[in-house]
């Protein structure tokens, strides 16, 4: 009977050159895992600050929404997971459309500046926080199964059914939206948008309903994260805070409003945590990727300007 | 009832600090700080980690602590200056998260999440603090202490200078004044103030631990300074009072403390949102016509 | 005596060149016009010599010393000021407070003597206070001083920028397109501003796109058209110059 591997958390023996280049590679495939999930979650939370310069800071809230759906779908209404997870997606979808709808819109009618909005938007993340805790408790949530059958085991470095799906899922519907982005004609006119947004309005595109399908976007992303990784870790009500805290690193590591490059920061996130963890304490690890973001932010102009 | 009363009055005038010196950096000089909560924190553990292991006079465990505190206001602000808003929030958010995280994880100082217990009353001139009446007089000395520092800077020549960098920095660049020293000034003199409400929560507690110091109580500070008024002196004290009777008033009419801990943020975001939507100069601030 | 130098001046967008060896010699108590056609370079000139851009190549002299490279409020304070082609005032502050922020208050930003309220420091402010009125009623807006900058009009905003630049108490003022988007009324009054200030002592650089006030009131222009000098003189020649003319013809087609 296999334990399957939880996201994040390393082997926790040495041993000789050989087994460590294993482990190795085990870490880094977890990393692949754990990193499809934050370049999910990143492509999201940039594709609504690319087109709209908004900090979505409910983006947590979004992700969280999607496992706590999943669960509930799952569990309550018996639908299968598939079903549960798109279910759950495109609920997160709806109910971040109603937020905005009623929130964030009036905000952006009246031109507020943008932290205004931000605050606003973190404001309705403290609010979804509680909310989702007196409905389904304040306990730890799981419906990721003990057993999951091993998919592929290469010398001891193993992979779980459920680790390739997220992989899978997370990397499909990645494809999709970039498709989506670069081949049609709406994703163009959001593409012009993020580029210049009066322009963009000058030239006849409705920029309102751009802005909502971004949001739109973000949202079911973050939703679809949110269900996906509920197959690997457990949920409880503060998870929603970390899932921004790494859409906002990757984000930040991609080049802010560079979609690609959330993924890459994802990715990159996913594997140097991996790694990182296995000498460093994990707890340590939040402070380690903000750390590095922070560095990178600050060092930013400072290269530039020596360039 | 009294002593009800006492607590909230502490715990108002304790949250009062903190905006009104959040407000100095963020009303008056425009600096975007979402970090207060580690300024807080870390004037909490310094004063407290100063009366238990070296066992100073309060009032110099006080002045180091803060300076302390003001320490690491001029460790963010010196590297995040020249940042354009974006980045700037989103620098001091790290900051402020990764305070939290070695406060949480450097166990040999802090004892991580175990936090700092029996830290001790305080006595000035062998004047013990330790009821609540005295306590209280304590914390408004010290409010009345910062809104009269504060106040005076703020309507001085000083003050007019940080509301016009506030306004356009490059401007102030071109009349001649250096706008990297000012804003680095306002950032250590906010920090160094936010370390007074840390020392006072900290000998009121008797005990802390990180959990007071997460990065959301950064927000709960910037909501109430947002929500009293931004730029004025009483509009972030009558954020703090609105902010802290709250869920108070809450747990005082006898619900469960479970759901007033949800409540708390419930109402608080609710209270944010509509003064944001309804209000956007808050409270008692001022609409310039 | 030559009170500002540019040598070979030369900047540098990614690629762009928007400067190029640019020389200019700026004459003690001189009114001196920098023309040229629209994106020609000219604020980016303005914005190299008081350094809120880094320049590329060359070098900048003022009285005698080099000043390229410094900051822009160290520049400002050994005595350039400017005003800005979209004017940049403080919204926020009344049109007093926007020109005595613009005063040397040594007294009023030391944190001790701001907190306590020296009386040296209350006499300091009186007597800024007095000074701000002088320069108010110089510009002719003291009857606006207790008003929000951001309530006055296009016109009164770009005094409260000029009475500003002048509370630095500096030697050169940089003035970028005083009168665009002016009343001919205050275009006029914004003439008879620089003669008065160039009478009191000050030297002038200004940009500028209205040819009649450049004509008025230049001792030499300068022009630069896409980022090079094409020709310099006084106005009698530069009204009669091929080149020049041709730059703006061209410009217009």
């Amino acid at each position: 009977m296999y334990e399957p591997l939880k996201l994040n958390q390393g082997l926790g023996f040495g041993g000789g050159k050989i087994v460590e280049l294993y482990m190795f590679f085990q870490l880094i495939i977890n990393g692949l895992v754990a990193g499809s999930i934050y370049a999910l979650t990143a492509f999201g939370f940039t594709i609504v600050y690319g087109t709209m310069r908004f900090f979505n800071l409910a983006h947590g809230s979004a992700y969280m929404i999607g496992a706590y759906l999943t669960y509930a779908f799952l569990t309550k209404l018996g639908l299968g997971l598939p079903a549960a997870i798109a279910c759950a997606s495109v609920s997160t979808m709806l109910i971040m459309l109603a937020f905005d709808r009623v929130l964030f819109q009036p905000f952006r009618d009246r031109h507020a500046h943008g932290w205004v909005v931000a605050i606003c938007s973190f404001a309705v993340g403290l609010l979804v926080e509680p909310i989702l805790s007196l409905i389904f408790g304040t306990d730890i949530l799981s419906i990721r199964q003990a057993e999951t059958p091993i998919r592929y085991v290469f010398k001891g470095i193993m992979i779980t059914r459920n680790q390739v799906v997220v992989l899978v899922a997370s990397i499909i519907l990645m494809i999709l939206l970039s498709l989506f982005l670069k081949r049609t004609r709406f994703g163009k006119a959001m593409r012009a948008t993020a580029n210049d947004p009066e322009m963009a309005d000058a030239i006849g595109i409705n920029v309102n309903s751009v802005f909502r399908m971004s949001m739109a976007l973000g949202a079911v992303l973050a939703g679809a994260a949110g269900a996906l990784v509920s197959l690997e870790i457990d949920m409880d009500p503060m998870m929603g805070h970390s899932a921004l805290l790494k859409a906002i690193v990757a984000s930040i590591l991609g080049g802010i409003g560079n979609i690609s490059g959330a993924m890459f920061g994802g990715f990159f996130l996913g594997i140097v945590e991996n790694i990182g963890i296995w000498k460093i304490p994990s707890n340590w690890k939040d402070g380690i990727s903000l750390a590095i973001m922070m560095g990178f932010i600050v060092l930013k102009p400072w290269v530039k300007h020596h360039r | 009832m009294a002593n009800f009363i006492l607590h909230v009055i502490i715990m108002m005038g304790i949250y009062a600090i903190l905006s009104l010196s959040l407000n100095f950096m963020l009303g008056y000089a425009g600096i975007i700080s979402i970090c207060h909560s580690a300024f807080f924190g870390i004037g909490a553990y310094a004063g407290a980690l100063i009366s238990l292991k070296l066992g100073l006079p309060f009032v110099i465990e006080m002045f180091l602590a803060c300076s302390i505190a003001g320490l690491c206001g001029l460790i963010i602000a010196a590297p995040t200056l020249r940042l354009d808003e974006d980045y700037m929030s989103l620098a001091t958010y790290a900051f402020g998260v990764i305070v939290y995280t070695v406060l949480s994880n450097w166990h040999s100082l802090t004892r991580g999440p175990l936090g700092l217990p029996g830290i001790p009353r305080i006595e000035i001139f062998s004047l013990a603090f330790d009821q609540l009446w005295s306590y209280a007089c304590l914390v408004l000395f010290f409010v009345a202490l910062t809104i009269a520092c504060l106040a005076s800077w703020i309507r001085s020549p000083l003050g007019k200078l940080l509301m016009a960098i506030r306004e356009d920095q490059v401007a102030v660049s071109a009349i001649g004044k250096n706008v990297a020293f000012f804003k680095i000034l306002a950032t250590v003199i906010s920090s160094f103030f936010a370390g007074i409400a840390g020392v006072l929560l900290a000998h009121y507690l008797t005990f802390i631990d990180p959990s007071t110091f997460v990065i959301q109580e950064s927000f709960i500070i910037l909501g109430m300074v947002v929500f009293g008024g931004m730029g004025t002196i009483a509009g972030p004290v009558a954020g703090a009072i609105t902010m802290v009777f709250i869920p108070e008033a809450l747990r005082f009419i006898g619900l469960p403390s479970f759901y007033a801990a949800h409540l708390r943020q419930v109402m608080f975001s609710l209270l944010i949102i509509m003064i944001l939507l309804k209000r956007p100069q808050g409270l008692l601030g001022k609409k310039l016509e | 005596m030559i009170l500002l130098e540019t040598k070979g001046l030369c900047k540098n967008f990614g690629g762009i060149l928007a400067v190029r060896e640019f020389s200019l010699k700026v004459k003690r108590g001189t009114v001196t016009a920098l023309i040229g056609p629209n994106g020609a370079g000219k604020t980016t000139v303005f914005n190299l010599i008081t350094g809120h851009l880094p320049i590329t190549r060359g070098e900048i002299f003022f009285r005698g010393e080099r000043i390229d490279g410094l900051p822009p409020h160290r520049i400002v304070r050994s005595g350039i000021a400017r005003t800005f082609q979209l004017v940049r005032i403080f919204p926020r502050l009344t049109v007093l407070e926007n020109v005595m922020v613009a005063l040397r208050t040594p007294r009023g930003e030391s944190l001790w003597e701001s907190l306590v309220k020296t009386r040296r420091l209350r006499e300091e402010a009186l007597e800024n206070h007095k000074k701000t009125l002088e320069y108010l009623v110089q510009v002719g807006l003291l009857e606006n001083k207790s008003q929000y900058a951001q309530n006055l009009g296009f016109g009164q905003q770009k005094l409260v920028e000029i009475a500003r630049a002048m509370a630095t108490e500096p030697e050169l003022l940089l003035l970028d397109e005083p009168t665009a988007g002016l009343s001919q009324d205050m275009t006029t009054s914004i003439q008879n501003l620089i003669h008065g200030l160039k009478k009191q002592g000050k030297t002038i650089l200004f940009i500028e796109h209205d040819m009649r006030v450049v004509m008025g009131i230049s001792d030499w222009i300068y022009v630069l058209n896409y980022g090079e000098k094409i020709a310099e003189g006084p106005p009698e020649e530069i009204k009669k110059n091929q080149r020049v003319i041709q730059a703006y013809l061209g410009s217009e087609s």
